[in-house]
């Protein structure tokens, strides 16, 4: 699991501007009137999308999956719930720090195996 | 050889480093000392040398055969060696594909892989050509990113990877099956970023067949 604080650091940063993107494209993109599955469906639509910009402008500096893979969830996240909630700064930036930490908790789930039978690849 | 990969890998060239040599590079940065820490002082084969990148990781001193199915990361790879080899050790540089490898069985100690079974088209052919020139008893050590099992990143990873096998590597690969299937034994697995980037130290049995796996 990262331990290094550059790194800890630059992923909430990543997520949270990821998450607030994704909200504030959602957002504005998602019609108000459409019925709400089909809001959610095109808001992660739009919040994967937007949230992808936000993590291939941060992987020259901070890693590859380790900032598309959490960034695309907090914008899918963000996206899809953003269009029926207010402040969509506060819902970002919260997506992306919860998923920053279920990221890490699952990398620490992960650890290690003596013979690979606890991973799928 | 793959043509097809052999083309992929030549486009890549170019923008190679810009794409992997900054971020990805200072993260993984630990994770490859602590794999390349494991090269001992018999021959040694390190798969897919890309444009050099990793060499910087290399402990001095070791005796090194890299390949790689691009002439152009060859290219860029070269001057790396050079500065490798000025350290005292041996890094030689050849043309090849990992599914057909021009050379002896069991002619290498160790191998070692970098990022490299994401993009190989038939990735047990290759490890099995890998288990056949390593020794008995003989490491293959990998730093690989893989599929995942935690939803929903397996299903984002499935979902990227018809667009990242355009350009670059396949992002779903089973590749410690792979390892198994090819005949290896696992000794550890050990995941640095969910279950998708890890290390994976495997070892040729002892008392294998020429193949050694029943996939």
């Amino acid at each position: 699991m990262e331990k290094r604080l550059s790194f800890v650091v630059g992923d909430i940063l990543v997520n949270a501007v990821a998450g607030i993107a994704a909200a504030l494209s959602a957002q504005a993109l998602v019609p108000a009137a459409w019925h709400p599955i089909a809001a959610m469906l095109l808001g992660t639509c739009v919040g994967a999308v937007s949230a992808s910009f936000v993590a291939l402008l941060f992987m020259p500096f901070l890693g590859a999956f380790e900032v598309m893979l959490p960034a695309m969830l907090t914008g899918m996240i963000a996206g899809m719930i953003s269009p029926r909630l207010g402040n969509p700064a506060l819902t970002g930036a919260s997506v992306g720090l919860a998923v920053v930490v279920w990221v890490y908790f699952l990398t620490a789930l992960a650890g290690r195996s003596r013979d690979g039978r606890s991973s799928r690849a | 050889m793959d043509a097809r990969a052999e083309r992929k890998w030549d486009r890549a060239a170019a923008r190679f480093d810009l794409m992997n040599g900054l971020g990805p590079e200072r993260r993984w940065r630990p994770i490859k000392r602590g794999l390349f820490s494991h090269m001992g002082t018999g021959k040694i084969l390190f798969v897919a040398a890309g444009s050099g990148l990793d060499f910087e990781h290399f402990p001095p001193g070791r005796d090194i055969l890299g390949i790689d199915i691009s002439a152009k990361m060859l290219e860029k790879a070269a001057p790396r060696a050079a500065i490798y080899e000025a350290s005292g050790g041996s890094l030689a540089l050849r043309k090849m594909d990992v599914e057909a490898l021009d050379l002896p069985d069991g002619s290498f100690d160790q191998a070692f892989t970098s990022c490299t079974f994401c993009s190989v088209s038939r990735p047990i052919e290759g490890l099995r050509e890998i288990f056949r020139v390593l020794r008995p008893g003989g490491d293959l050590c990998m730093f690989e990113h893989t599929g995942s099992r935690y939803f929903p990143f397996n299903l984002m990873l499935d979902a990227m990877t018809p667009f990242s096998r355009r350009v670059g590597p396949d992002l779903n690969r089973p590749t410690v099956e792979n390892v198994v299937r090819a005949g290896f034994e696992i000794r550890e697995v050990r995941n640095h970023f969910l279950d998708v980037v890890k290390t994976i130290y495997a070892v040729r049995p002892a008392a294998a067949g020429h193949w050694g796996g029943s996939g």
